[in-house]
């Protein structure tokens, strides 16, 4: 029996954290994930991946391609984007350090948003502008003193420790270089001397940014202050004139790059004077004059703010709607609360006035779309519902903006209505980058839904081509595996399996359970050399284990012996694996040979000698268990947990599946073959002298099979016992003089009494 | 006359003073029992908080798993090995080596020499890998749980044992069952041993339903533990904190032992039906004055598992509360002068709900009653607007969710705390939440379609402390007409009300 809680798959993640696998993300094993809460019945890997993902916020499983806040797992996938991050400034630094500053410059400005240092970057360019992009012993050192100020913080935050040595900031530099008529400016910027840098260097390009500071500084004291509705601060007033007027002085300069932060800051001081409505226009002005996401996203946080403390709370919602998607970064936690706090106090007016908006606009639509699926938890009723509500919305739009039709497009998918998201998607996949991307996605799952696999192969094929975001790239390659998979193409699963880094246990599942031996050769075949070892020698278990002894031997024969000896890995592959000591079974030429001997010697004998034969060939499996046929590697040692803890629960698997881990259970554990070696003596040679033996023996095997681990003892545990305790008590009723008889009849009664391990 | 006025006065002197002796406690009662215990996951390894409440119960040394020994029909193998966290705990310890079921199957077979030597070699070779990474190793400890009639062979095999365990300057010892107390065996055993540690808990688990028994019976351990003074050696008394799931088939036999599946998922999980939930008495029946600390949950499974199987099976529970050690204890302070103190089977792994935390047993051996539950209820109020959005209602609908946190203390399992909410107004049929029942109720109490009801009765399976729990929304099918008001019962694990 198999009643398990999810809080079972704690073993597998510390089977798999010891493994150095933080999060089991495999298909075939995703089950752990229902620990966290997430693993709908009816997962669906088509399903389209969102970008940014609140915890336990939806109905939506853990996407690995999806960047987390506030998990209590450090998921790969952000560690990997920091890294990379982080990666990348150490590059553009290293290219610095050459000289080679155009270059340095267009890998700073290629960092993803949310990790680009947009100061920091906007610093170097206007430095390198300054120096006319030339070399100079006083650049090369204010480069390396403000990378360390600038950089070291985020990067230690990044875990840069795992890449590098931290830069250390020494402040001398920047004092020495203030005497430089280009470079002082920026190193009084860079020790926050705004003062010196707009007094002694007013037409520096350093100057705008300087007069934002001192503002910024100026109106320090008062952020703290808690919001009133339409009161003004109680504080004196002479920081917010100071401000003011460095602000002034700041948009008297025409168009600066620092325009719609000035007005978003006037914005803030008209607010603390109490002008709710001048605020308001400021923060229009800031939106209008913005030449970022991000700056977009500020103004409309800032309207957002003025309409919640008015208590104007579908005014909030549709503020917060327009927050461009691009900008949400770290601060989408804030922008989601904000939107549920908004909607749990709309009054039923106010909830018309937002029905109406939504109906009015398809970009808010789309928003709140977006919003209701990738951020709330919903029924099938209220998804259908909410799918209803939007086709309604546009019921005759033929000029549909391309994110609603995407957004329409998944509601018609997640409904089950595959045609419908195939031609709403097939409608955006011409528009720009992002959301032509995510509708070729959406196309290319409902051409799998809908049976048309070699087309939905080929739109996942081009979606990857077009190179998607991470998060998009990395569910669209699993979910062309999957699809793969499913049509049996082993070796092209396979290979994306193994390309996306993650699956490893989806690699492992292929390798040594569903594909064929010739494709998981095919596949050995297009690895790197270095990296073919694990898997020549899994392909060489699978023929061991099936009696291919010939081909076993040519696989084993390509690992060299060192290796063969460690389950194909290396030494320090094979430490980063086990936690503990395992013994290795040995050179597994030897157990090919010894088998080829053994399996020749029963087919060229009959009689007894045939049963002899047989007895030999089940006594040396049963003498040299466990590990015989184990592609430890290939598991990264953690085979026996992922079936015990995770690929029953996993809703992916199919019959078919389960079917095939059977075969393969009954094939990989070498006491189930000395079983099958002893079960064939009584049934060839019934009058043999050695069918005594043999019950006796398949008793043994079959005890020990229906205790072997928590996926024997779950499927067969007690049917096994319960044969065990069968053919004891025929040896000892049939047999009484036989010199085993005594054991088995004391055995048979222990087994029968025996629960298991456990006990 | 006087003489024999003499020999009777001196015949009642004698008989009182006779009297006087049997009638006087052989000994004082063990005021300040040295405590101990086992340590058996695996890595070993104490944090601040762990070594402060060991060190707040004097705990002076553990006994921690080194190994587990089996046999592949010959000889003597260690399997799970214990791992060791850095930094290495302070306390010196004796590491304990159990024997599975298959090693006390050969016991009999075995050649003495070969397997006492098979296991000395890999005893030392334990110890030695201990003190590499800095643990002090004090002794080994054997716990092989063999049948009686093999006692003689076990105390040879100690004998060839011990030797190289003294030549270390360790100590041997060895875990017992109960019910060799009393035997020739197990004195033969004791003399070859430093101190014996008999164990007095799952002296029987039922085979049969009808059979199932708790883990500690205090009854037997008042019977046996004077015989333990019959010992050659001093001795330990091995008590319970712990207890364990069994899993009964439908004709109620054994089926297996439930690891992984903690009392308060099975209560929630969809398989699983509440029979029943009692403190129990020591033969596993509702207490009435005579609780031994555990109580007792029995589960119906009303689905089959995954593989189809299991339908109809029973799964029952003994839960263990500081109470079982307290009761424990106390005997084990009346034991005779031999007694050494006593060793706790086991400390907590992780949040094993089946284990007493340490933090409760520290308050058990400073004398201090258990922590009742102190369960608090808050109702929180928004609006469910999409639906009015999204054309489903006309306005927005209220919805209530509930957030009960229980700052200290453990509820019983099986209702643990019981909630009525009176809503005024009809509810939507789904609730979500860690509950494990929901009733309900029209105006009079009577049982009704949710729709019609003004009132909710919700069950929580059991609040463990710290522990917070969030209840639904709670969506109204109308506002209501007066603010909800809120009602609740928290149960002890003895089954008394808390609040």
């Amino acid at each position: 029996m198999n009643f398990k809680p999810v809080a079972c798959c704690v073993g597998l993640f510390a089977a798999m954290g010891g493994a150095h696998i933080i999060m089991p993300n495999d298909v075939h094993f995703h089950s752990p994930d229902a620990y966290v809460g997430q693993t709908p019945k009816d997962l669906d890997f088509g399903r389209l991946p969102q970008a940014e993902m609140l915890p336990g916020s939806n109905n939506e499983p853990w996407r690995l391609g999806s960047t987390s806040h506030d998990y209590a797992f450090p998921f790969p996938d952000k560690l990997s984007r920091e890294e990379q991050a982080a990666r990348t400034f150490l590059t553009a630094r290293k290219l610095e350090g050459q000289g080679r500053f155009r270059a340095a410059l267009r890998l700073y400005q290629s960092v993803d948003q949310p990790y680009r240092l947009l100061s920091f970057v906007r610093d170097r360019e206007e430095v390198f502008r300054a120096m006319h992009w030339r070399r100079s012993p006083q650049l090369m050192a204010y480069l390396e003193a403000t990378f360390a100020l600038n950089c070291r913080p985020t990067l230690a935050e990044w875990r840069y420790e795992s890449i590098g040595t931290p830069p250390v900031f020494h402040s001398d530099t920047l004092t020495r270089l203030l005497s430089n008529p280009r470079l002082g400016p920026h190193a009084a910027y860079a020790r926050g001397d705004f003062r010196r840098v707009i007094e002694r260097w007013p037409r520096s390009p350093r100057a705008p940014a300087a007069l934002l500071m001192l503002a910024r500084e100026s109106l320090e004291p008062l952020s703290q202050e808690a919001p009133r509705p339409g009161n003004p601060t109680t504080r004196p007033l002479a920081p917010l004139e100071v401000a003011e007027g460095y602000l002034r002085r700041l948009l008297a300069r025409g168009n600066t790059p620092y325009r719609s932060a000035a007005l978003g800051l006037l914005g803030r001081c008209a607010y603390l004077r109490g002008d709710v409505k001048g605020a308001t226009a400021l923060y229009f002005k800031q939106i209008r004059a913005a030449g970022y996401p991000s700056q977009v996203a500020s103004g409309y946080r800032s309207l957002g703010f003025l309409a919640r403390i008015n208590r104007e709370y579908d005014r909030e919602i549709l503020f917060r709607l327009r927050e461009p998607e691009s900008a949400a970064g770290f601060h989408l936690r804030e922008q989601i609360w904000g939107l549920d706090r908004a909607f749990s106090r709309l009054t039923a007016s106010q909830a018309t006035k937002v029905q109406k908006r939504l109906r009015q606009d398809a970009r808010l639509l789309a928003a709140y779309i977006t919003y209701r699926v990738e951020n709330t938890r919903m029924t099938k009723a209220q998804q259908r519902n909410l799918l209803d509500f939007a086709s309604s919305s546009v019921d005759g739009g033929t000029r549909l903006p391309s994110d609603l039709l995407v957004r329409l497009a998944q509601l018609q998918y997640n409904n089950g209505k595959y045609r419908d998201s195939l031609c709403l998607a097939g409608r955006a996949t011409t528009a720009g980058s992002l959301t032509g991307q995510r509708a070729q996605y959406i196309r290319a799952s409902s051409l799998w839904r809908l049976g048309r696999s070699t087309s939905a192969i080929r739109a996942y094929e081009s979606l990857l081509a077009s190179a998607p975001p991470f998060f998009l790239a990395h569910s669209a390659r699993e979910q062309l595996a999957i699809v793969q998979e499913r049509v049996g193409d082993f070796a092209g699963a396979l290979k994306n399996y193994y390309r996306l880094r993650t699956n490893q246990l989806d690699v492992a599942f292929l390798c040594d359970v569903s594909a064929s031996p010739s494709q998981v050769r095919g596949f050995v075949l297009t690895l790197p050399r270095s990296e073919r070892g694990v898997y020549w020698y899994a392909l060489g278990m699978r023929y061991l284990r099936i009696g291919q002894y010939r081909a076993a031997r040519g696989a084993f024969l390509a690992v060299p012996k060192k290796d063969r000896l460690r389950f194909g890995m290396g030494a320090s592959d094979l430490r980063d694996v086990s936690r503990t000591a395992i013994k290795s079974p040995g050179d597994p030429l030897h157990t090919t040979h010894k088998l080829a001997a053994l399996d020749a010697r029963i087919g060229r004998t009959s009689g007894q000698a045939h049963a002899q034969a047989l007895y030999d060939k089940g006594a040396y499996l049963y003498a040299h268990r466990n590990l015989l046929f184990y592609s430890f590697g290939l598991w990264r040692g953690v085979r026996s947990e992922a079936y015990s803890y995770a690929f029953d629960d996993t809703p992916f698997n199919t019959k078919s599946d389960f079917r095939k881990a059977d075969v393969a259970m009954w094939e990989h554990e070498c006491v189930s073959q000395a079983l099958r070696c002893f079960r064939r003596i009584p049934v060839k040679h019934p009058k043999s002298s050695l069918v005594p033996s043999a019950l006796y023996s398949s008793a043994l095997c079959a005890q020990r099979l229906g205790d072997f681990n928590g996926w024997w003892r779950d499927h067969y545990g007690a049917e096994l016992r319960r044969k065990a305790v069968v053919w004891l008590n025929r040896v000892h009723q049939r047999y009484p003089l036989h010199p085993l008889a005594t054991a088995a009849r004391k055995y048979a009664t222990e087994f029968a009494e025996d629960p298991g391990s456990d006990f | 006359m006087n003489r024999k006025r003499a020999i009777l006065a001196g015949l009642l002197i004698a008989a009182a003073a006779v009297a006087f002796l049997l009638a006087k406690p052989r000994h004082e009662p063990h005021q300040n029992l040295p405590i101990s215990f086992w340590y058996f996951h695996s890595p070993y390894r104490l944090t601040a908080q762990e070594s402060n409440q060991l060190k707040e119960m004097n705990v002076k040394l553990l006994f921690v798993r080194g190994g587990t020994f089996t046999t592949d029909g010959k000889s003597a193998l260690l399997r799970l090995p214990q791992e060791y966290g850095s930094p290495a705990p302070a306390l010196p310890v004796h590491l304990t080596f159990p024997f599975d079921g298959g090693f006390v199957r050969h016991l009999e077979e075995f050649d003495e020499k070969q397997v006492a030597r098979q296991i000395q070699v890999r005893l030392l070779e334990r110890v030695r890998l201990a003190e590499e990474v800095g643990i002090k190793v004090a002794g080994v400890q054997l716990d092989l749980d063999c049948p009686t009639r093999l006692l003689l062979k076990y105390a040879r095999i100690a004998a060839l044992i011990r030797p190289s365990i003294r030549e270390k300057g360790l100590e041997l010892s060895a875990t017992g069952l109960t019910s060799w107390l009393g035997t020739e065996g197990v004195r033969a055993l004791s003399r070859e041993l430093d101190f014996l540690v008999p164990q007095f808990y799952e002296g029987q688990t039922g085979m049969k339903l009808s059979e199932f028994r708790p883990i500690f019976d205090p009854e037997e351990m008042r019977r046996q533990l004077p015989k333990a003074e019959g010992l050659a050696c001093p001795y330990w008394v091995g008590i319970p904190a712990y207890g364990h799931a069994l899993l009964y088939d439908q004709r109620g036999q054994l089926s297996q032992m439930l690891r992984n599946l903690p009392p308060s998922e099975a209560l929630r999980h969809p398989s699983f039906r509440l029979l029943e939930s009692y403190p129990a008495n020591r033969l596993g029946k509702p207490a009435q004055e005579d609780w031994i600390g555990e109580q007792v949950l029995q589960l119906s499974a009303i689905r089959p598992a995954k593989d189809g199987r299991g339908l109809g099976s029973t799964l029952v529970y003994s839960i263990p509360t500081p109470e079982v050690v307290r009761q424990a204890l106390q005997l084990a302070r009346d034991a005779g002068p031999g007694c050494l103190g006593a060793i706790v089977y086991r400390v907590q792994d992780e949040d094993d709900e089946l284990v007493v935390p340490l933090s409760e047993l520290a308050r058990v051996v400073a004398g201090k009653p258990p922590i009742s539950p102190q369960v608090t209820i808050t109702q929180q109020w928004q609006q469910a607007s999409f639906d009015a959005i999204e054309g489903k209602s006309k306005s927005p609908v209220p919805e209530v969710t509930l957030h009960v946190v229980n700052e200290a203390g453990w509820t019983r399992y099986g209702s643990g705390v019981v909630i009525d909410l009176d809503l005024g107004a009809g509810v939507e049929a789904a609730i979500s939440g860690p509950i494990q029942r929901v009733e309900f109720l029209d105006r009079n109490d009577e049982v009704c379609v949710p729709h019609r009801s003004e009132k909710l009765r919700i069950a929580l399976p059991v609040l463990k402390p710290k522990e917070t729990v969030e209840i639904g929304p709670i969506r109204l099918l109308k506002p209501p007409v007066r603010h909800a008001k809120i009602s609740y019962r928290t149960y002890r694990p003895d089954g008394g009300v808390a609040r």
